[in-house]
């Protein structure tokens, strides 16, 4: 089989891995070598879903032993399958690279054989591009659920990020839908990946000599709309992921319907509103301060469709506004609904020169459409009149259709976090 | 109202600012000579460049306020926007009558203008960072072209050159007729005049590597996620031109 139609198989049977994000690491050249990494990683084109291609996103292989019901590459799904040699996959990734058509790749495969099995292929054709092909850009590598200790450790020595996906939030799911791989095997890899990048990260601050170990750490992707599980559920499960084991982010990927499988939710779209505002509330939790449980309860487990998820906590805590913009400190003005990290550092920024008013606001690139409803320029405490719940909800209410928002999603991602340049994707998964 | 006429080169920007700041001269433009656009009743006066006073000038920004402000200033000036060199004047002005951290005060009018200069310019930056294409001709250079709005190339190489420091490349602004060339030999990079006769000829095997990428952009959209609205957003139709995954839908039917 020829590289073209290898490239075919193989690049389309990848795409629904969310993650492209070419972010997070500072990897420099080396004498003699090509590429290097941009810490704010760096979007190359947008396909025709508004996706931005960052990575040259490939699987190793689609040949794969499992049967996951949710997936396009599962053992009984009848498709062409292909392997792509590492000489190979060096040879497009350097040649795309020196073009300036991508940042580096995105390295995925079915399990073939068995999880060590395909690792070991993964870690040889990452070598060859470390080292034979003097190779620095970006490295984005999978991690098969199950892959022994010694070839994680190899691994992330030559990539940049790891991740393995926990595709679906409780055992109890994952157990239904994927039997095969059940779901301790694929926590224990993502405990394992964390475990790694800590105490690498221990020894590299104890001594310089130390080597990198994935410098732009760990992700992993849930699928959403699969099972059952609800909003709480998944956002309870990233937070976790967030803050125990430190994970960089956590992809969330519309469930696709691809088979006929009793299994499986008959849904006739993709939930991507959803998904829109499963991200949303991630971006809450990562840099808002915001917790799983002031965004959602057991009571109200799941995340409204017709309102952001910050704009709903505000209805639900109008006893914490209005805010004085003169006055707030940076943690409560992210609170304020339309007010971004963007504005509140313009805001605490401005303000040390001189008193801001509504038209000072205006200036500094504020959106007051929303945030007027929670803002006071003075120091009166109490509240005032406009702080209807009624006239707020409709305020407050999201009433564009769903492409609407993957252009803010898109947004989101673009300004939402200071800058950082991070690409995303969505549907769902390979493996 | 005066109008002071610069010859429109840096240097000769920095020499009409540091005048007119001497000259206090309050409602004084700067522009370019040759504009035709000053009115009937404004004096006009044309000021040379002079190097001792743009180095003046420069050193008293930098040390004054900071470098950081100096490259704003810089920034600016490359966006070639129609009006720039009165915004950067305003700019200075308003530093000197502020103090030490002006360009802080986002709420001023002055410091806003200029901000949104550098804005542009930095934003088109980063998006080209990614944009550029390159092609392989038979020489074995990699040759971009590229048509930005505003004057990033000299931005643009530092980057390339850290990056592909082993390869001979070539970034070539054809608006402008000036191009970046780098040898890998020489490991440096230098502004040259270029202007294009003809279309450049690429090497055998380039042809098969851009069919291949063409395919597997085409293979990555997702049908069931079609945007196009969305795609346009972060990639601007003007950006097209030279994409070699869009080969053959610019210019637009």
């Amino acid at each position: 089989m020829d590289i073209s139609a290898k490239l075919d198989i193989l690049g389309m049977a990848a795409k629904y891995d969310a993650s492209c994000s070419s972010s997070g690491s500072s990897r420099p050249n080396t004498a003699g070598g090509i590429g290097n990494a941009a810490r704010a990683g760096i979007c190359h084109s947008w396909s025709d879903d508004g996706r931005c291609i960052s990575l040259l996103k490939i699987l190793q292989t689609n040949r794969c032993i499992y049967d996951c019901a949710y997936c396009v590459n599962r053992r009984s799904s009848d498709v062409p399958r292909a392997v792509f040699t590492p000489e190979e996959v060096a040879d497009l990734t350097i040649n795309f690279y020196r073009r300036n058509y991508i940042e580096g790749l995105f390295l995925s495969s079915g399990i073939w054989k068995s999880p060590d099995y395909t690792m070991e292929l993964l870690i040889r054709t990452v070598k060859l591009l470390r080292r034979e092909r003097r190779f620095n850009g970006y490295i984005h590598m999978k991690v098969m659920p199950g892959t022994d200790e010694r070839l994680i450790r190899e691994a992330g020595l030559f990539a940049d990020r790891l991740s393995a996906n926990i595709e679906l939030p409780t055992s109890r799911s994952l157990a239904l839908l994927a039997p095969d791989k059940i779901g301790t095997t694929v926590m224990d890899s993502v405990k394992r990946i964390s475990q790694a990048v800590r105490e690498t990260g221990i020894e590299r601050r104890t001594s310089r000599k130390a080597p990198a170990f994935a410098p732009a750490g760990q992700s992993t992707q849930l699928i959403i709309g699969a099972s059952p599980d609800p909003d709480l559920t998944v956002l309870a499960l990233s937070q976790a992921l967030y803050r125990t084991l430190s994970l960089r982010r956590v992809y969330y990927s519309a469930f696709m319907p691809v088979s006929e499988d009793t299994r499986l939710p008959a849904i006739p779209a993709p939930p991507l509103v959803r998904e829109h505002r499963l991200y949303q509330a991630d971006w809450l939790l990562r840099f808002y301060g915001f917790s799983a449980d002031e965004l959602l309860t057991m009571e109200r487990p799941n995340l409204p469709l017709d309102m952001d998820p910050k704009a709903a906590w505000a209805l639900a805590n109008l006893d914490r506004f209005p805010v004085d913009v003169n006055r707030a400190d940076y943690e409560t003005l992210l609170r304020v609904p339309g007010l971004g990290v963007l504005s509140a550092r313009r805001i605490i920024a401005a303000r040390r020169f001189n008193r801001l008013d509504a038209d000072s606001l205006k200036k500094l690139g504020v959106v007051l459409k929303r945030a007027r409803h929670f803002l006071t320029f003075d120091e009166r405490p109490f509240r005032s009149p406009s702080l209807d719940p009624l006239i707020l909800r409709q305020a407050l209410t999201d009433t564009r259709p769903a492409e609407e928002h993957d252009r803010d999603r898109q947004l989101l991602l673009f300004g939402g976090d200071g800058g950082q340049r991070i690409s995303i994707g969505q549907s769902r998964q390979e493996l | 109202m005066t109008v002071y006429l610069y010859d429109g080169s840096f240097e000769g920007l920095m020499t009409a600012a540091l005048t007119v700041l001497r000259r206090n001269d309050h409602v004084a433009r700067i522009e370019p000579e040759g504009n035709g656009e000053a009115a009937l009743f404004d004096e006009k006066v044309t000021i040379a460049a002079r190097s001792e006073d743009s180095d003046r000038l420069v050193r008293w920004i930098s040390s004054a306020f900071s470098p950081e402000v100096t490259a704003r200033v810089c920034l600016a000036f490359l966006s070639e926007i129609e009006g720039m060199e009165t915004d950067i004047l305003r700019y200075l002005e308003k530093g000197r009558a502020i103090g030490y951290r002006f360009h802080l005060a986002l709420g001023d009018e002055a410091v806003l203008r200029l901000n949104r200069l550098v804005h542009k310019v930095t934003k088109e930056q980063h998006r080209m960072m990614g944009l550029v294409r390159f092609s392989q001709l038979g020489s074995g250079v990699l040759y971009a072209p590229i048509e930005p709005d505003h004057n990033i190339t000299g931005l643009l190489a530092p980057h390339f050159a850290k990056r592909m420091q082993e390869e001979d490349w070539t970034i070539h602004d054809r608006k402008r007729g000036i191009a970046a060339i780098y040898r890998s030999s020489a490991k440096r990079w230098d502004i040259h005049q270029a202007d294009m006769h003809g279309e450049p000829e690429f090497s055998g095997e380039e042809a098969a590597y851009r069919e291949l990428w063409q395919h597997y952009c085409a293979g990555m959209a997702i049908p069931g996620r079609k945007n196009l609205k969305l795609q346009r957003r972060f990639m601007p139709r003007r950006y097209w031109k030279y994409l070699t995954e869009k080969e053959g839908t610019y210019p637009p039917p």
